[in-house]
């Protein structure tokens, strides 16, 4: 059952800035209108860099809560919003999306699809956003659709099949506008699916290209698997992209081969598990790759979202990718070509010894009921990291002394259902001490640091070194917001929202938001005042200063 | 249309929906005697993630109205009903497992430990003969159950159901290897000089929650703190050679019976 819920005209008083078309070109240059935040990472580049500069150290004392916005449904929410014009676009879980006056919080309208009760997904029904084209918004969907909806009325324009639920396929991550191409993937990882991206034309929702994250018979890579693995090895692609208009490239980050816990179930590198995908737009054709960890066991996707910079790289200038992996090392590639330029750990690392000149890990898997480290929820995970072309700093969130015992089993591929081969447990000092593995932490936070902790780190690319961190008691799912006043916006699973020195890690103002902060930060501009809008467990907060 | 959902479990939930009509049952279920073996607890784990898991969930609480870990069932009480469940099946939509005897004794060892992956070996004895240990002993001389006793120590009443047969079977024998890290007993020395123990409710980057040795509830921001200590020897004294094993297994009975 699909329908809108008449949640219109609210007032109808306010006049909203009419909305001129959201070009691709638009998009390209989202940089020139910092008041909007027209793509997932507010520009192509995943920076989550903003030149708004309006909040400032001087002033972000006096930071104060303008609006809230109450999620309709319960369980984690970990949107992204978009804001065009004033008008705020957001998803809440499992598939509705609401278009919201960015000044006010008031509702325009409010379209909801219910998923098909059969689909599938690991880790709850997420949805992490819309894409905007034209006047276009676009959805994908748990039970596998990807939706196109009137910006203005939030009514269907078109709605097409990304892949089967049946067989446990799903779309959670916002999708990706390049050119006049939606660009979804899909998740499953932990069901046995063959993982894509897939590009959809933005009229009609006809396919035009897939590419498979594991390559088929007779392609280049199908040798990194044995037997017939690779038709349920998974490398799924549950976040967003970025993409380089210059060299016309979009990038992935690929996520677990599965089954998840048990290499020795599927011999070889598994590629393109545990990966970033270079591809052309325009074709779906791989120009380059480079594979993180393979023939992994300890479930760390590579969904992380690529940040790409240019800089001066040993005295030439570079275009580089950045990427702090969930595998806990930190790499610089060359986003031209894929070369491996710099990798180094940022936590404790024990599935690995270093890193092969080429970039490829030199794996030391412990023992049976061994520890090891980074965790199964890594390092750091697929909240967004940010990085400030003015300080030249790269900011993420990270899981300091947390690690799993892994289990690996043998088991059986059966269409749709579980296919993870065993299980990992987190180390703990006594049985039974909450830890992330059990997952569901009650209104009282009874965490301890004792089985890890969460702290902001800034860290320098050009050195692999940290800066600055800043420690949390609690483990942190937050995503990161640097802005030209340096300043960086931030949380943690604690419900605290920070205000940070961007050079020095300096706390500027927090405020105690209730519950833990998913996703990431945005800021935005209308009539002239800054607005920073952060999600932390059931609301929607956003801060301006003070009238 | 359902306004939300949690897919983790629609398969499980969508079997299952006729079975909704039931309630839970959260009395206390152990009416006889038992001893369940690491052996046992382990094996039934392995046929627990083969044979169940799929539908009941890794922490046994997919189907809506029961909660293996915490022995939440709709009609099941006995370890005999829940063998009858696993080899009949239900009509609400749980098909019939054909499973060997030692199979079926696995299994219950599994689920009545809560899902213990550990395997912690326990025994559980006769509850109404364990509350009388429970009153000889002066557990309530730090514990509480109930509104009785003292707050010193964690609030008993519904210890059953927020904790592992074989996690409370380490506390009476093995304290300082069962303590939950939060816990931990702490003592703090504020900048004005005050010296506070106590039991932590919550600890964040800022500041920490605690019930005090007189039973007053503070906040106390850290940076009002000179010294935090967390001590990791529990004030639990061990009741292993204390109590007569049988006397343990009653205990173990009625703590498991405290579901609140």
């Amino acid at each position: 059952m699909r329908r809108i819920l008449p949640l219109l005209f609210l007032l109808g008083l306010a006049p909203v800035a009419a909305s001129a078309q959201v070009t691709s070109q638009r998009i390209e240059n989202a940089a020139s209108e910092p008041q909007n935040w027209l793509t997932y990472s507010g520009t192509y580049s995943g920076q989550r860099y903003s030149t708004l500069t309006q909040i400032d150290h001087a002033n972000v004392n006096n930071l104060e809560q303008k609006w809230i916005l109450q999620d309709q449904v319960s369980g984690a929410w970990e949107s992204n919003p978009l804001v065009v014009d004033g008008i705020m676009y957001l998803t809440e879980r499992p598939n509705d999306v609401m278009a919201v006056d960015a000044r006010t919080g008031k509702l325009f309208w409010l379209y909801r699809w219910t998923p098909d009760p059969g689909a599938r997904v690991c880790c709850g029904s997420q949805n992490r956003g819309v894409a905007i084209l034209g006047d276009t918004l676009y959805m994908g969907t748990l039970d596998g659709h990807l939706i196109a909806l009137d910006s203005k009325t939030g009514k269907p324009i078109w709605n097409t099949i990304v892949a089967d639920f049946k067989m446990a396929y799903s779309v959670t991550m916002a999708p990706l506008i390049v050119h006049d191409k939606v660009l979804v993937g899909v998740g499953g990882g932990e069901f046995g699916i063959r993982g894509f991206v897939a590009a959809f034309d933005s009229k009609t929702g006809k396919e035009l290209w897939r590419f498979y994250t594991i390559p088929g018979p007779g392609e280049p890579g199908f040798e990194s698997w044995k037997g017939d693995d690779w038709k349920t090895g998974g490398a799924p692609v549950w976040t967003m992209g970025s993409f380089d208009p210059g060299l016309n490239l979009v990038y992935f980050g690929t996520g677990n081969p599965g089954p998840d816990w048990n290499p020795g179930q599927r011999p070889g590198d598994n590629l393109y598990s545990d990966s970033v995908v270079a591809l052309d737009p325009d074709t779906g054709k791989l120009k380059w790759h480079f594979q993180f960890t393979p023939n992994d066991g300890y479930d760390y996707d590579s969904t992380q979202v690529p940040v790409l910079a240019d800089m001066n790289w040993n005295g030439k200038p570079t275009k580089v990718m950045m990427w702090a992996n969930r595998n806990g090392f930190f790499y610089v590639l060359d986003r031209e070509t894929g070369k491996f330029l710099r990798g180094a750990p940022f936590v404790k690392v024990n599935w690995a010894s270093g890193l092969d000149p080429n970039g490829r890990p030199i794996q030391t898997p412990q023992g049976p009921g061994q520890p090891t480290y980074p965790g199964n929820q890594g390092g750091t995970n697929w909240y967004p990291p940010a990085y400030s072309p003015r300080t030249g700093l790269f900011y993420f969130s990270v899981w300091e002394n947390y690690g799993s015992i892994y289990r690996r089993e043998e088991v059986k591929y059966q269409p749709g259902r579980n296919f993870d081969g065993g299980g990992a447990a987190a180390v703990s000092p006594v049985p039974g001490a909450p830890t992330m593995a059990q997952a569901r932490r009650g209104p009282i936070d009874n965490w301890t640091s004792e089985v890890g902790n969460g702290e902001a780190v800034a860290l320098d690319p050009k050195t692999g070194k940290q800066v600055w961190s800043f420690l949390q008691y609690d483990v942190t799912n937050s995503g990161n917001l640097v802005t030209a006043s340096d300043i960086l916006f931030v949380g943690g699973n604690e419900g605290f929202f920070y205000a940070m020195d961007a050079r020095t890690g300096d706390l500027l103002w927090k405020s105690y938001l209730g519950g833990p902060v998913l996703n990431t930060p945005i800021t935005y501009e209308v009539d002239g005042k800054q607005y920073v809008s952060v999600i932390a467990g059931n609301v929607l907060a956003t801060f301006g200063l003070r009238d | 249309m359902r306004r939300s959902l949690d897919l983790s479990g629609s398969l499980a939930l969508r079997c299952f929906s006729a079975a909704l009509v039931f309630f839970a049952i959260t009395a206390p279920v152990f009416a006889q005697e038992h001893e369940y073996s690491a052996d046992q607890i382990q094996s039934g784990y392995r046929l627990y993630t083969g044979q169940c898991q799929i539908c009941h969930g890794n922490n046994g609480d997919n189907i809506a109205g029961v909660n293996l870990a915490r022995q939440q069932f709709k009609t099941v009480r006995s370890d005999d009903d829940i063998r009858r469940m696993i080899t009949t099946g239900n009509p609400a939509g749980m098909p019939p497992f054909a499973l060997k005897p030692e199979e079926l004794d696995n299994l219950v060892a599994f689920v009545r430990s809560g899902l213990d992956q550990g395997g912690v070996p326990f025994q559980l004895g006769d509850a109404d003969r364990g509350k009388a240990v429970y009153d000889k002993s002066g557990c309530a001389q730090c514990h509480r159950i109930a509104g009785h006793g003292a707050r010193t120590a964690p609030d008993l009443t519904d210890i059953g159901f927020i904790r592992r047969p074989g996690q409370m079977m380490t506390s009476l024998t093995k304290p300082n290897s069962a303590t939950q890290p939060i816990n931990r007993p702490i003592a703090i020395v504020t900048k004005d000089g005050r010296t506070i123990k106590g039991r932590r409710y919550d600890e964040d980057t800022f500041s920490v929650r605690l019930i005090d040795s007189r039973e007053q509830m503070l906040s106390i921001q850290k940076s009002n703190i000179s010294r935090y200590d967390i001590g990791r020897q529990s004030d639990m004294p061990s009741y292993q050679g204390k109590l007569a094993d049988g006397e343990i297994s009653d205990l173990l009975a009625y703590l498991v019976s405290l579901k609140g």
